[in-house]
């Protein structure tokens, strides 16, 4: 059940919405980024490398996130992705749309 | 909104940057991931696995690091461009890794793409080449309805005068009148010249105006003042295009003029004209008072050319030239009788000159793209045969993830770098064989509009050539390179790309195509240098080599009158009777039928409702005197001459008197009227008996003629609708003592020399006249008949070189794919070696494979050039049937040359040792 719960697949543009909420509180590396979203859902949601990078570059292409190389406290290279201005504006728009689509997907699965 | 135009315009600029610094990204997006799984290590470790336990769970958490690059790839900016410089890096690695294949490849394609492209260059030249005025689509030409071969005929005062006043069609509309057969007689030595008069509205019709000096003035054009405007050709020739030439005199045709400028360089209206002088309209004669009968006839004649207005379509303008006919026609008003006008949007004869430079066009680039495809077929079975080789590197990379659309894509672009390296080796050869073939093929009597050379158009057309030989020779391996099925890879031990016999099969078929489209040209080619051969190896029936045939091209306005052209041969006759290479001169001239004193022989019986003064017109009114009618038309079209000639005419000519006598003192303008046949015409006329002293009537004009002899045959090749065949003429002569010369036709039977008499011939001209212009190019007739038969020679020719590259494609292509299948078995050959199989059971195998594809593709071809025979049967060079004979021999060839390629294969094959076959790991 546990792993059940564990592969739960994410949503189509469910994963743009946990980026950007993410990078919303610091900038980060992918791998910080699947860390920080694998943790804050208790390990419910494991992002899988071959999205969360592709997704990254999505992002990054339609201008919302922006990169640049940076050397972590331990002393390795790691690029880091940062929100932009344009991306804070998308991340506040997702919220307030995943709201609503997630509170009609209950309603719909809460009735009798 | 903004927000995302920039950030549009960023990811753009991003995007540009990143192909910029391709290498940069790439290694960029591998680090990153790199990093990661690094990072993963490392919190393993410090969970408290050990670091190689580490290291491999990490790999595995994050999988397939190519195919997560790729997919990664995919998100990035600007991704097709991103692949499309990708996929040109990697193709250029490959065609480097090869450089033989990449060689040779470009080589075929290139030829290939260089032959379709010359024939298009000249084919457009020929069809397409707009003429150099403004707007040409608007301006029209307006003549007779009755002539629709060329683009002006001439009207009368008349109809010019009512098209001026009536029409609305028209922005403009001028007269012209050309005159090719002015004289230039200062400065310097006489020589033709083709002179237009214009009216003052031309220049603006035309849209030109002088390179140098100015037009003529309102006052120079009303009275026709002597002034003349000069090409740019004669002005470099004749003034050393010198600034004074301006203001300079000239005379042309005996009239003194004064130059006032010189057009641009390329100027030339009308076609062959090298000067421009202002006309004298005609004026409609005055015919309020005199009774219809005794109308004057309006023999001024012009050329009418007019540019629609903008909005008036074609067919308006034309609706309304036709009523102007009809009103004219329907008042009387127009010396013509029935005027009736039409409006022409070419305002050139398409020159004739051109078709015989290029006959059957299409044929021509039919066979020029079959050679193409031939090419494109070698080098797509070398590419094959690659594919197949490159199945494992596929292979690999599809069970790493790599979509199929991407890998065609991928190899495309590779097939599109040849392809595009071909179509510049093409192009630049074409551009080359253009300018040879224009050197080498006359290009006497072209418009002076005719440019060859490569064009916008025919760049377009290379371009297009390029990309479909690109999808011809790259389509297939692509799709076969990446046909790859991992199940059948993982079940086949270790063996990638062991199933081979997809690509082996689409080879062959390619070959077969191959080898049906060459068979096909070899037959085309091979009957058109037979035809070419019939016609040129004929016996004429006469010493042709040794007769000049010319004819008195003297200068319109002193020589208006046809006996003064006469009185000029006869003098040159005189002048070169004294000179030592030239044996005998004659005189000959068309038949007209219009006698030099018919009052003398009057007319027993007048055919009603024909008057003497009508004119004969060839192949008409022609019967034995026994019958009262023409003869049927079916006899029309082998008659192909009837000529007054001098006495000498059949000595110089050199054809034997058969029986009877020719022509003499004896026979005068009182005396008996007398004819000579030729033999093919006394066959024709009377089957059965002798000709001779049976009576002929000639036209309408009565008088019986006797004949008196019969005359050796002359043999022409005649192109008809039947094909080209050699037949005898049949001819009928005149004595000139009873009708009259009407034309300057002459004869001259020269000893040795041909050159000499031509010099001779020029000497002579000049004595009679110092102020002609020489003579134009003279030719023996047999000089001239080679000229005829140019078109067909260059055509055979052609065509046969292209037969033969194609047949050496096949040959190679043949010879590929049979060594191809024979290395692919080498093991199944070994075994069968290794059984028992002797070295000539294994050469007999092999060679029967490739007899398979041999004997597929002729049949086919044999189709094909049938198909295509009974085509060129519909032109005027064509051959008679299908030879049964040339398909035979040439089928016979084909097979023994493509045994060749078989064989050596064939034996390669059987020389192996078991052994070495079967440790060939294929």
């Amino acid at each position: 059940m546990e792993r059940m719960r564990a592969r739960a697949d994410l949503l189509q543009g469910s994963l743009d919405l946990l980026i950007l909420k993410s990078l919303a509180l610091a900038p980060m590396h992918g791998w910080g980024i699947s860390k920080h979203i694998a943790q804050l859902s208790s390990d419910v949601l494991q992002v899988n490398q071959g999205s969360l990078y592709p997704a990254l570059y999505r992002l990054e292409d339609r201008g919302w996130i922006k990169s640049g190389w940076d050397r972590s406290p331990e002393g390795r290279d790691v690029k880091v992705y940062q929100l932009t201005a344009l991306g804070r504006r998308q991340f506040e728009e997702g919220k307030v749309q995943w709201r609503l689509f997630s509170g009609a997907v209950n309603d719909v699965l809460k009735a009798t | 909104v903004r927000g995302q135009l920039i950030a549009r315009f960023k990811r753009w600029v991003r995007g540009i940057r990143a192909i910029i610094r391709q290498t940069d990204v790439e290694g960029d997006v591998s680090r990153e991931m790199k990093t990661h799984i690094e990072l993963e290590q490392a919190a393993l470790i410090r969970a408290g696995v050990s670091a190689d336990e580490a290291r491999r769970r990490a790999a595995v958490a994050f999988g397939g690091l190519t195919r997560f690059q790729q997919e990664a790839r995919e998100q990035r900016p600007l991704r097709w461009i991103d692949d499309f410089v990708h996929d040109v890096r990697y193709g250029l690695r490959q065609l480097r890794r090869s450089p033989g294949l990449t060689t040779a490849a470009i080589a075929t394609v290139g030829l290939g793409i260089a032959a379709v492209t010359t024939v298009f260059s000249i084919v457009n030249t020929a069809s397409f080449k707009p003429l150099p005025y403004r707007e040409v689509d608007r301006l029209v030409a307006i003549g007779d309805d009755g002539m629709p071969y060329i683009a002006f005929s001439e009207l009368s005062a008349d109809e010019v005068v009512a098209l001026r006043r009536r029409s609305h069609s028209f922005e403009r509309l001028s007269v012209f009148h050309e005159d090719r057969g002015a004289t230039l007689t200062r400065p310097g030595a006489p020589r033709a010249l083709g002179i237009t008069a214009i009216d003052s509205g031309m220049f603006a019709l035309l849209a030109v105006k002088p390179a140098r000096g100015r037009v003529p003035s309102v006052d120079e054009f009303r009275d026709a003042k002597p002034v003349v405007l000069i090409s740019d050709s004669l002005w470099r020739s004749r003034f050393g295009a010198s600034e004074s030439a301006v203001g300079a005199h000239v005379t042309i045709s005996g009239v003194d003029r004064t130059i006032i400028g010189v057009m641009p360089e390329g100027f030339r209206f009308y076609e062959r004209s090298d000067a421009w002088i202002p006309l004298v309209e005609a004026v409609p004669p005055d015919r309020s008072n005199a009774p219809p009968s005794t109308r004057e006839v309006d023999e001024a004649r012009q050329s009418v050319i007019a540019r629609r207005a903008p909005g008036v379509s074609m067919s308006e303008a034309r609706a309304e030239v036709a009523q102007i006919g009809r009103t004219l026609g329907a008042l009387g008003a127009s010396s013509r009788g029935r005027p009736r006008l039409a409006v022409r949007d070419q305002i050139v004869d398409r020159p004739t000159s051109l078709s015989r430079l290029l006959p059957l066009s299409s044929l021509f680039l039919a066979a020029t793209f079959a050679l193409l495809v031939i090419a494109c077929v070698n080098v797509a079975n070398l590419l094959l045969a690659r594919a197949v080789n490159r199945r494992g590197e596929v292979t690999l990379r599809v069970a790493l993830g790599a979509a199929r659309g991407r890998l065609i894509r991928q190899l495309l672009t590779e097939s599109a770098m040849l392809g595009l390296a071909a179509g510049i080796l093409g192009v630049v050869l074409a551009g080359a064989s253009v300018k040879l073939l224009i050197t080498h093929v006359p290009t006497y009597g072209f418009p002076s509009w005719v440019r060859f050379g490569i064009d916008w158009r025919v760049l377009g057309f290379a371009l297009f050539i390029m990309l479909v030989a690109v999808v011809g020779f790259g389509l297939a391996p692509a799709l076969e390179a990446t046909r790859v099925d991992l199940m059948a890879v993982v079940t086949a031990s270790g063996h990638p790309g062991i199933t081979a016999a997809p690509a082996i099969r689409s080879g062959r078929r390619l070959v077969v195509v191959q080898v049906a489209l060459s068979f096909a040209l070899f037959v085309v080619a091979t009957q058109l240098v037979q035809t070419y051969r019939h016609v040129v190896g004929i016996d004429a029936g006469y010493q042709s080599a040794r007769v000049i045939h010319s004819y008195a091209y003297l200068d319109h306005t002193k020589y208006a009158d046809p006996q003064k052209r006469v009185d000029f041969v006869r003098k040159l006759a005189r002048e070169l009777a004294k000179d030592p290479s030239v044996e005998a001169v004659a005189m000959r001239s068309w038949f007209r039928g219009d006698f030099a004193n018919p009052d003398e022989h009057p007319a027993p019986s007048r055919v009603a409702g024909r008057n003497r003064g009508d004119r004969l017109k060839d192949r008409e009114l022609f019967g034995p005197n026994d019958t009262t009618t023409a003869l049927d038309q079916s006899f029309a079209p082998n008659l192909s001459s009837h000529f007054v000639v001098s006495d000498g005419y059949f000595r110089v000519i050199g054809v034997p008197t058969v029986s009877g006598r020719t022509f003499d003192a004896s026979d005068t303008r009182r005396s008996q009227r007398v004819a000579v046949l030729s033999a093919a015409l006394g066959r024709r006329l009377w089957p059965t008996a002798s000709p001779l002293g049976k009576s002929l009537r000639i036209g309408v004009d009565g008088a019986p003629f006797i004949v008196i002899g019969i005359v050796g045959d002359i043999r022409k090749a005649i192109s008809d609708r039947n094909g080209t065949h050699v037949d005898d003429v049949a001819e009928l002569f005149v004595s000139e003592r009873q009708a009259s010369f009407t034309d300057g036709e002459y004869l001259v039977r020269i000893k040795t020399d041909a050159e000499q008499a031509k010099a001779a011939i020029a000497l002579a001209w000049m004595a009679v006249d110092p102020e002609a212009a020489p003579p134009p190019l003279l030719r023996t007739n047999a000089e001239e008949d080679g000229l005829l038969a140019l078109g067909l020679r260059v055509l055979g020719l052609a065509l046969a070189i292209i037969a033969l590259i194609s047949l050496v494609l096949s040959m190679i292509g043949i010879y590929g794919v049979v060594s191809y299948t024979a290395a692919r078995r080498t093991r199944e050959i070994g075994i069968r070696i290794a059984l028992g199989a002797t070295a000539r059971d294994i050469r007999r195998m092999i060679a029967r494979d490739g007899t398979r594809l041999i004997l597929a593709g002729l049949s086919v071809g044999f189709v094909v050039a049938i198909g295509i025979s009974k085509l060129m049967g519909r032109f005027a060079w064509s051959v008679s049937a299908v030879q049964l004979a040339t398909y035979l021999s040439a089928s016979g060839a084909f097979c023994a040359v493509a045994l060749v390629a078989c064989y050596l294969p064939a034996r390669r094959a059987s020389q192996m040792r078991p052994r070495d076959a079967l440790l060939t790991d294929l």
